[in-house]
């Protein structure tokens, strides 16, 4: 019994710890693309057009 | 600004070109020939090198490794250049990467049909060829970064990102995944065993998918997709979002091969829950993909090009879902083990694998050989065949998976399985199996209309060996403080890569340290004990003879499956000897996990001989070859040796006097079979495969006998 309670803490504590780690990196990268300048994705768009 | 001259190498690019060209053609004939297998047990040829346990590794290799894997380098090497507005950093090692690469081909195709085989899927090749494999990986490694490092381009566009990921994930998973210890040249065990080699396997299986099957073709696709459109990527933005998050997302998905399975429940949950999550940068990837053609169907109508392309990411959306939708612990139920996996499997690896690389060979032969495709219409004539041939290979597939999935689990209203047989399901799917290969078949027809065009190309063109280009040198000033954070980044490739290294191993570290560390995750079970050298031998043969490819071991925690296999469900404590666990993915046979005991040694003896005298209508091909083979008894000690260091607690005296107990072990089988009138010698390697077979998941018995 205590194996399978063990086991289930472990299931929450990991999920909760992965995905904190996966939602803090990608609201930050969110944060940053949407403040990309619009300029400089214009001129990356088109390199392999060049 | 000064302007500097320089030459593209397109003789590599041909050169990887063709050999996708030949090893496609050998991929895909040998997959027909593996399906043909899968209703016709006389298309095993009644011989050891061409049954299906053997061909089925061969298949996959040649396909995954050789043809898409030289697809890459093709596309890698033609794109990248253009790129970076720069050759190649070394024709030498270019070079060294070309033969390098088809002589570990060679070596993989003779050592699979030997039986040369660690039995771990798509990792299947011996240590050798998996050190060759790490060589020249590194030296197309040295070849790309040194090409980014010496570009005339300040940024690297998203292609970049792509392939630079692919060239770190697969050198970090083919290190971990094949670390094993070598008995022989042609033998090694994987130093992991049972759960913990299965966390690992299919951690590296999930993401050779991803890291050799997605990501360098979204790089490819992010290139030339817009080239053949002749208009830029629909959004940057999103290709910055949905790059970082695949691959952040995709390493942690792979426990969702495992689900049901005696893997620790934290981390099946945690593979289901990226692997849902991965749905958002998938089809971040494909609508990038699908909406840079946008506005611009007219051509898509004329062009079979574009056709391909958008076919082919169309496939690529549809397994992106499906992928998801399979790792949900209900369907999953349903669908693993089932050839619903192997239509999922196809329609990626035929629709968008295949039809990418198709448009990109269409898009590349006539530029390198300065002339124009010779025939169009042969083009349209292989787009079609390739569809339709998708078409009657993945519904035939989905229809069989969900036919077995829905009768292994049937039940009469008396709580009996309404199909106790197993063969009656695998029989009453054979049709759909023979519509199966029609549709391979389709598609070879539609692949050798490619080789016959591109041939007629190449002749009436002329290879442009260096292809001459200038651009100005790259500045030397790095910009200014307000800059946008990814566009530094994009000019650091050595930064870059570290970033992207460091993304993918805080999901691999976070899934596999704690199955290794924790010992409460693998329950020990104190009357499981290592296998007799006999029994090792046997399990040996089985792993050569790739029984895994279509029987598991490992039953799930279903009634309807404790039913069929009568006997508990698989537990983690009963594989702690097993280096490597052979659980297998597929059940194209029944599960073998509880076969110890079942029935008598003269059954399996029959069986093993000629499947049909015992199971009339089986498509098992027959192993008589192992009633005359004498087993080689002389790699015992080492073996044993070998699994001490590994930790099986095997004494000196077991290891000195191993083969003592085998003979005395063989002797008893031999003597077995002799009361029904079956006459075999002892020293062959079928006694060593009965005495395995019917060991196997009977330890776990006796602790019940025991507790009793």
């Amino acid at each position: 019994m205590k194996q399978y309670l063990a086991n289930v803490q472990g299931v929450d504590g990991y999920l909760i710890f992965s995905m904190i780690v996966f939602m803090s990196f990608f609201i930050g990268l969110l944060f940053w693309v949407l403040k990309a300048d619009k300029k400089y994705i214009d001129k990356m768009k088109n390199i392999p057009l060049n | 600004m000064q302007i500097e001259k320089f030459n593209y190498d397109n003789k590599i690019v041909r050169d990887f070109a063709l050999a996708t060209l030949i090893f496609g053609v050998v991929g895909m004939l040998v997959g027909l020939l593996a399906a043909i297998q899968l209703y016709e047990p006389a298309a095993n040829l009644g011989n050891q090198y061409t049954s299906f346990g053997r061909i089925r590794p061969l298949h996959t290799n040649a396909i995954i490794f050789a043809f898409v894997g030289n697809a890459i380098f093709m596309g890698i090497y033609y794109s990248l250049q253009r790129l970076c507005k720069a050759r190649m950093f070394s024709d030498v090692l270019s070079r060294i990467h070309f033969w390098g690469w088809q002589l570990i081909i060679a070596l993989a195709a003779v050592s699979l049909l030997l039986g040369y085989t660690t039995g771990k899927e798509y990792a299947e090749l011996e240590w050798p060829i998996d050190i060759m494999i790490a060589l020249v990986w590194v030296t197309f490694g040295i070849n790309m970064i040194g090409t980014i490092v010496k570009r005339r381009e300040k940024q690297m566009y998203v292609a970049i990102w792509f392939y630079i990921a692919t060239l770190v994930t697969v050198a970090v998973l083919h290190i971990v995944n094949s670390l094993e210890l070598p008995i022989s040249l042609t033998k090694s065990y994987s130093i992991y065993a049972g759960v913990q080699d299965a966390l690992v396997q299919w951690w590296y299986g999930h993401n050779a998918v991803a890291f050799f099957l997605t990501t360098p073709f979204l790089g490819m696709m992010y290139y030339f997709l817009p080239k053949a459109a002749g208009r830029p990527v629909y959004s940057y933005k999103l290709s910055i979002l949905h790059f970082w998050s695949l691959i952040f997302l995709y390493i942690w998905a792979g426990p969702h091969h495992l689900l049901y399975s005696s893997l620790p429940d934290w981390a099946q949950s945690l593979g289901v829950a990226f692997s849902i999550m991965l749905i958002a940068p998938s089809w971040g990837g494909m609508v990038n993909g699908l909406l840079t053609l946008r506005g611009a169907w007219d051509k898509v109508r004329d062009e079979p090009i574009l056709k391909m392309f958008a076919v082919g990411i169309t496939a690529y959306g549809m397994a992106t879902f499906e992928g998801p939708l399979l790792s949900l612990k209900n369907v999953n139920a349903i669908a693993h083990f089932t050839d619903w996996i192997v239509g999922h499997v196809h329609v990626g690896a035929l629709g968008w694998n295949g039809l990418l690389t198709f448009a990109i060979i269409y898009w590349i032969i006539p530029r390198i050989y300065n002339t124009t495709i010779y025939s169009k219409k042969l083009m349209n004539v292989h787009f079609w065949l390739a569809t339709l041939g998708i078409v009657f290979y993945a519904i035939p597939m989905y229809w069989s998976g969900f036919t077995q999935g829905l009768m292994w689990k049937e039940f009469t209203p008396e709580g009996t399985l309404q199909y106790p047989e197993f063969l009656k399901i695998t029989l009453k799917i054979l049709p759909l199996h023979m519509l199966r290969s029609f549709g391979g078949a389709l598609y070879l027809s539609g692949f050798l209309v490619l080789i016959y065009n591109v041939v007629k190309t190449i002749r009436q063109g002329k290879l442009v060996a260096n292809e001459a280009a200038e651009a100005p040198a790259i500045e030397k000033s790095m910009g200014h403080g307000s800059e946008f954070w990814h566009a530094i980044l994009e000019r650091k490739p050595i930064t870059f890569t570290v970033l992207a290294i460091l993304v993918i191993v805080v999901g691999g570290a976070v899934e596999l340290i704690p199955t290794f560390t924790i010992k409460s995750n693998i329950p020990t079970i104190a009357s499981v004990k290592p296998y007799t050298p006999l029994e090792l031998q046997g399990r040996d043969i089985y792993q050569r003879e790739g029984c895994n490819t279509c029987h598991t071991q490992w039953i799930r925690p279903f009634r309807s499956e404790t039913e069929r296999y009568m006997g508990e469900y698989s537990k983690a404590g009963e594989f702690v000897y097993d280096h490597p666990f052979l659980w297998g993915s597929k059940r194209t046979g029944p599960d073998l996990m509880r076969i110890g005991g079942k029935y008598p040694d003269s059954w399996h003896y029959h069986h093993m001989i000629d499947p049909r005298t015992m199971s009339p209508g089986s498509i098992m091909p027959q192993y008589s070859w192992l009633a005359e083979q004498d087993l080689d008894i002389s790699t015992t000690p080492k073996k044993l040796k070998a699994m001490k260091t590994l930790g099986v607690p095997y004494t000196e005296y077991e290891i000195d006097n191993g083969n003592v107990s085998l003979k005395v072990q063989a002797d008893a089988i031999t003597a077995n079979l002799k009361k029904e009138g079956i006459v075999m010698e002892s020293q062959k390697e079928l006694v060593a495969v009965i005495a395995y077979l019917q060991r196997m998941g009977t330890d776990i018995k006796k602790q019940t006998t025991a507790s009793n």
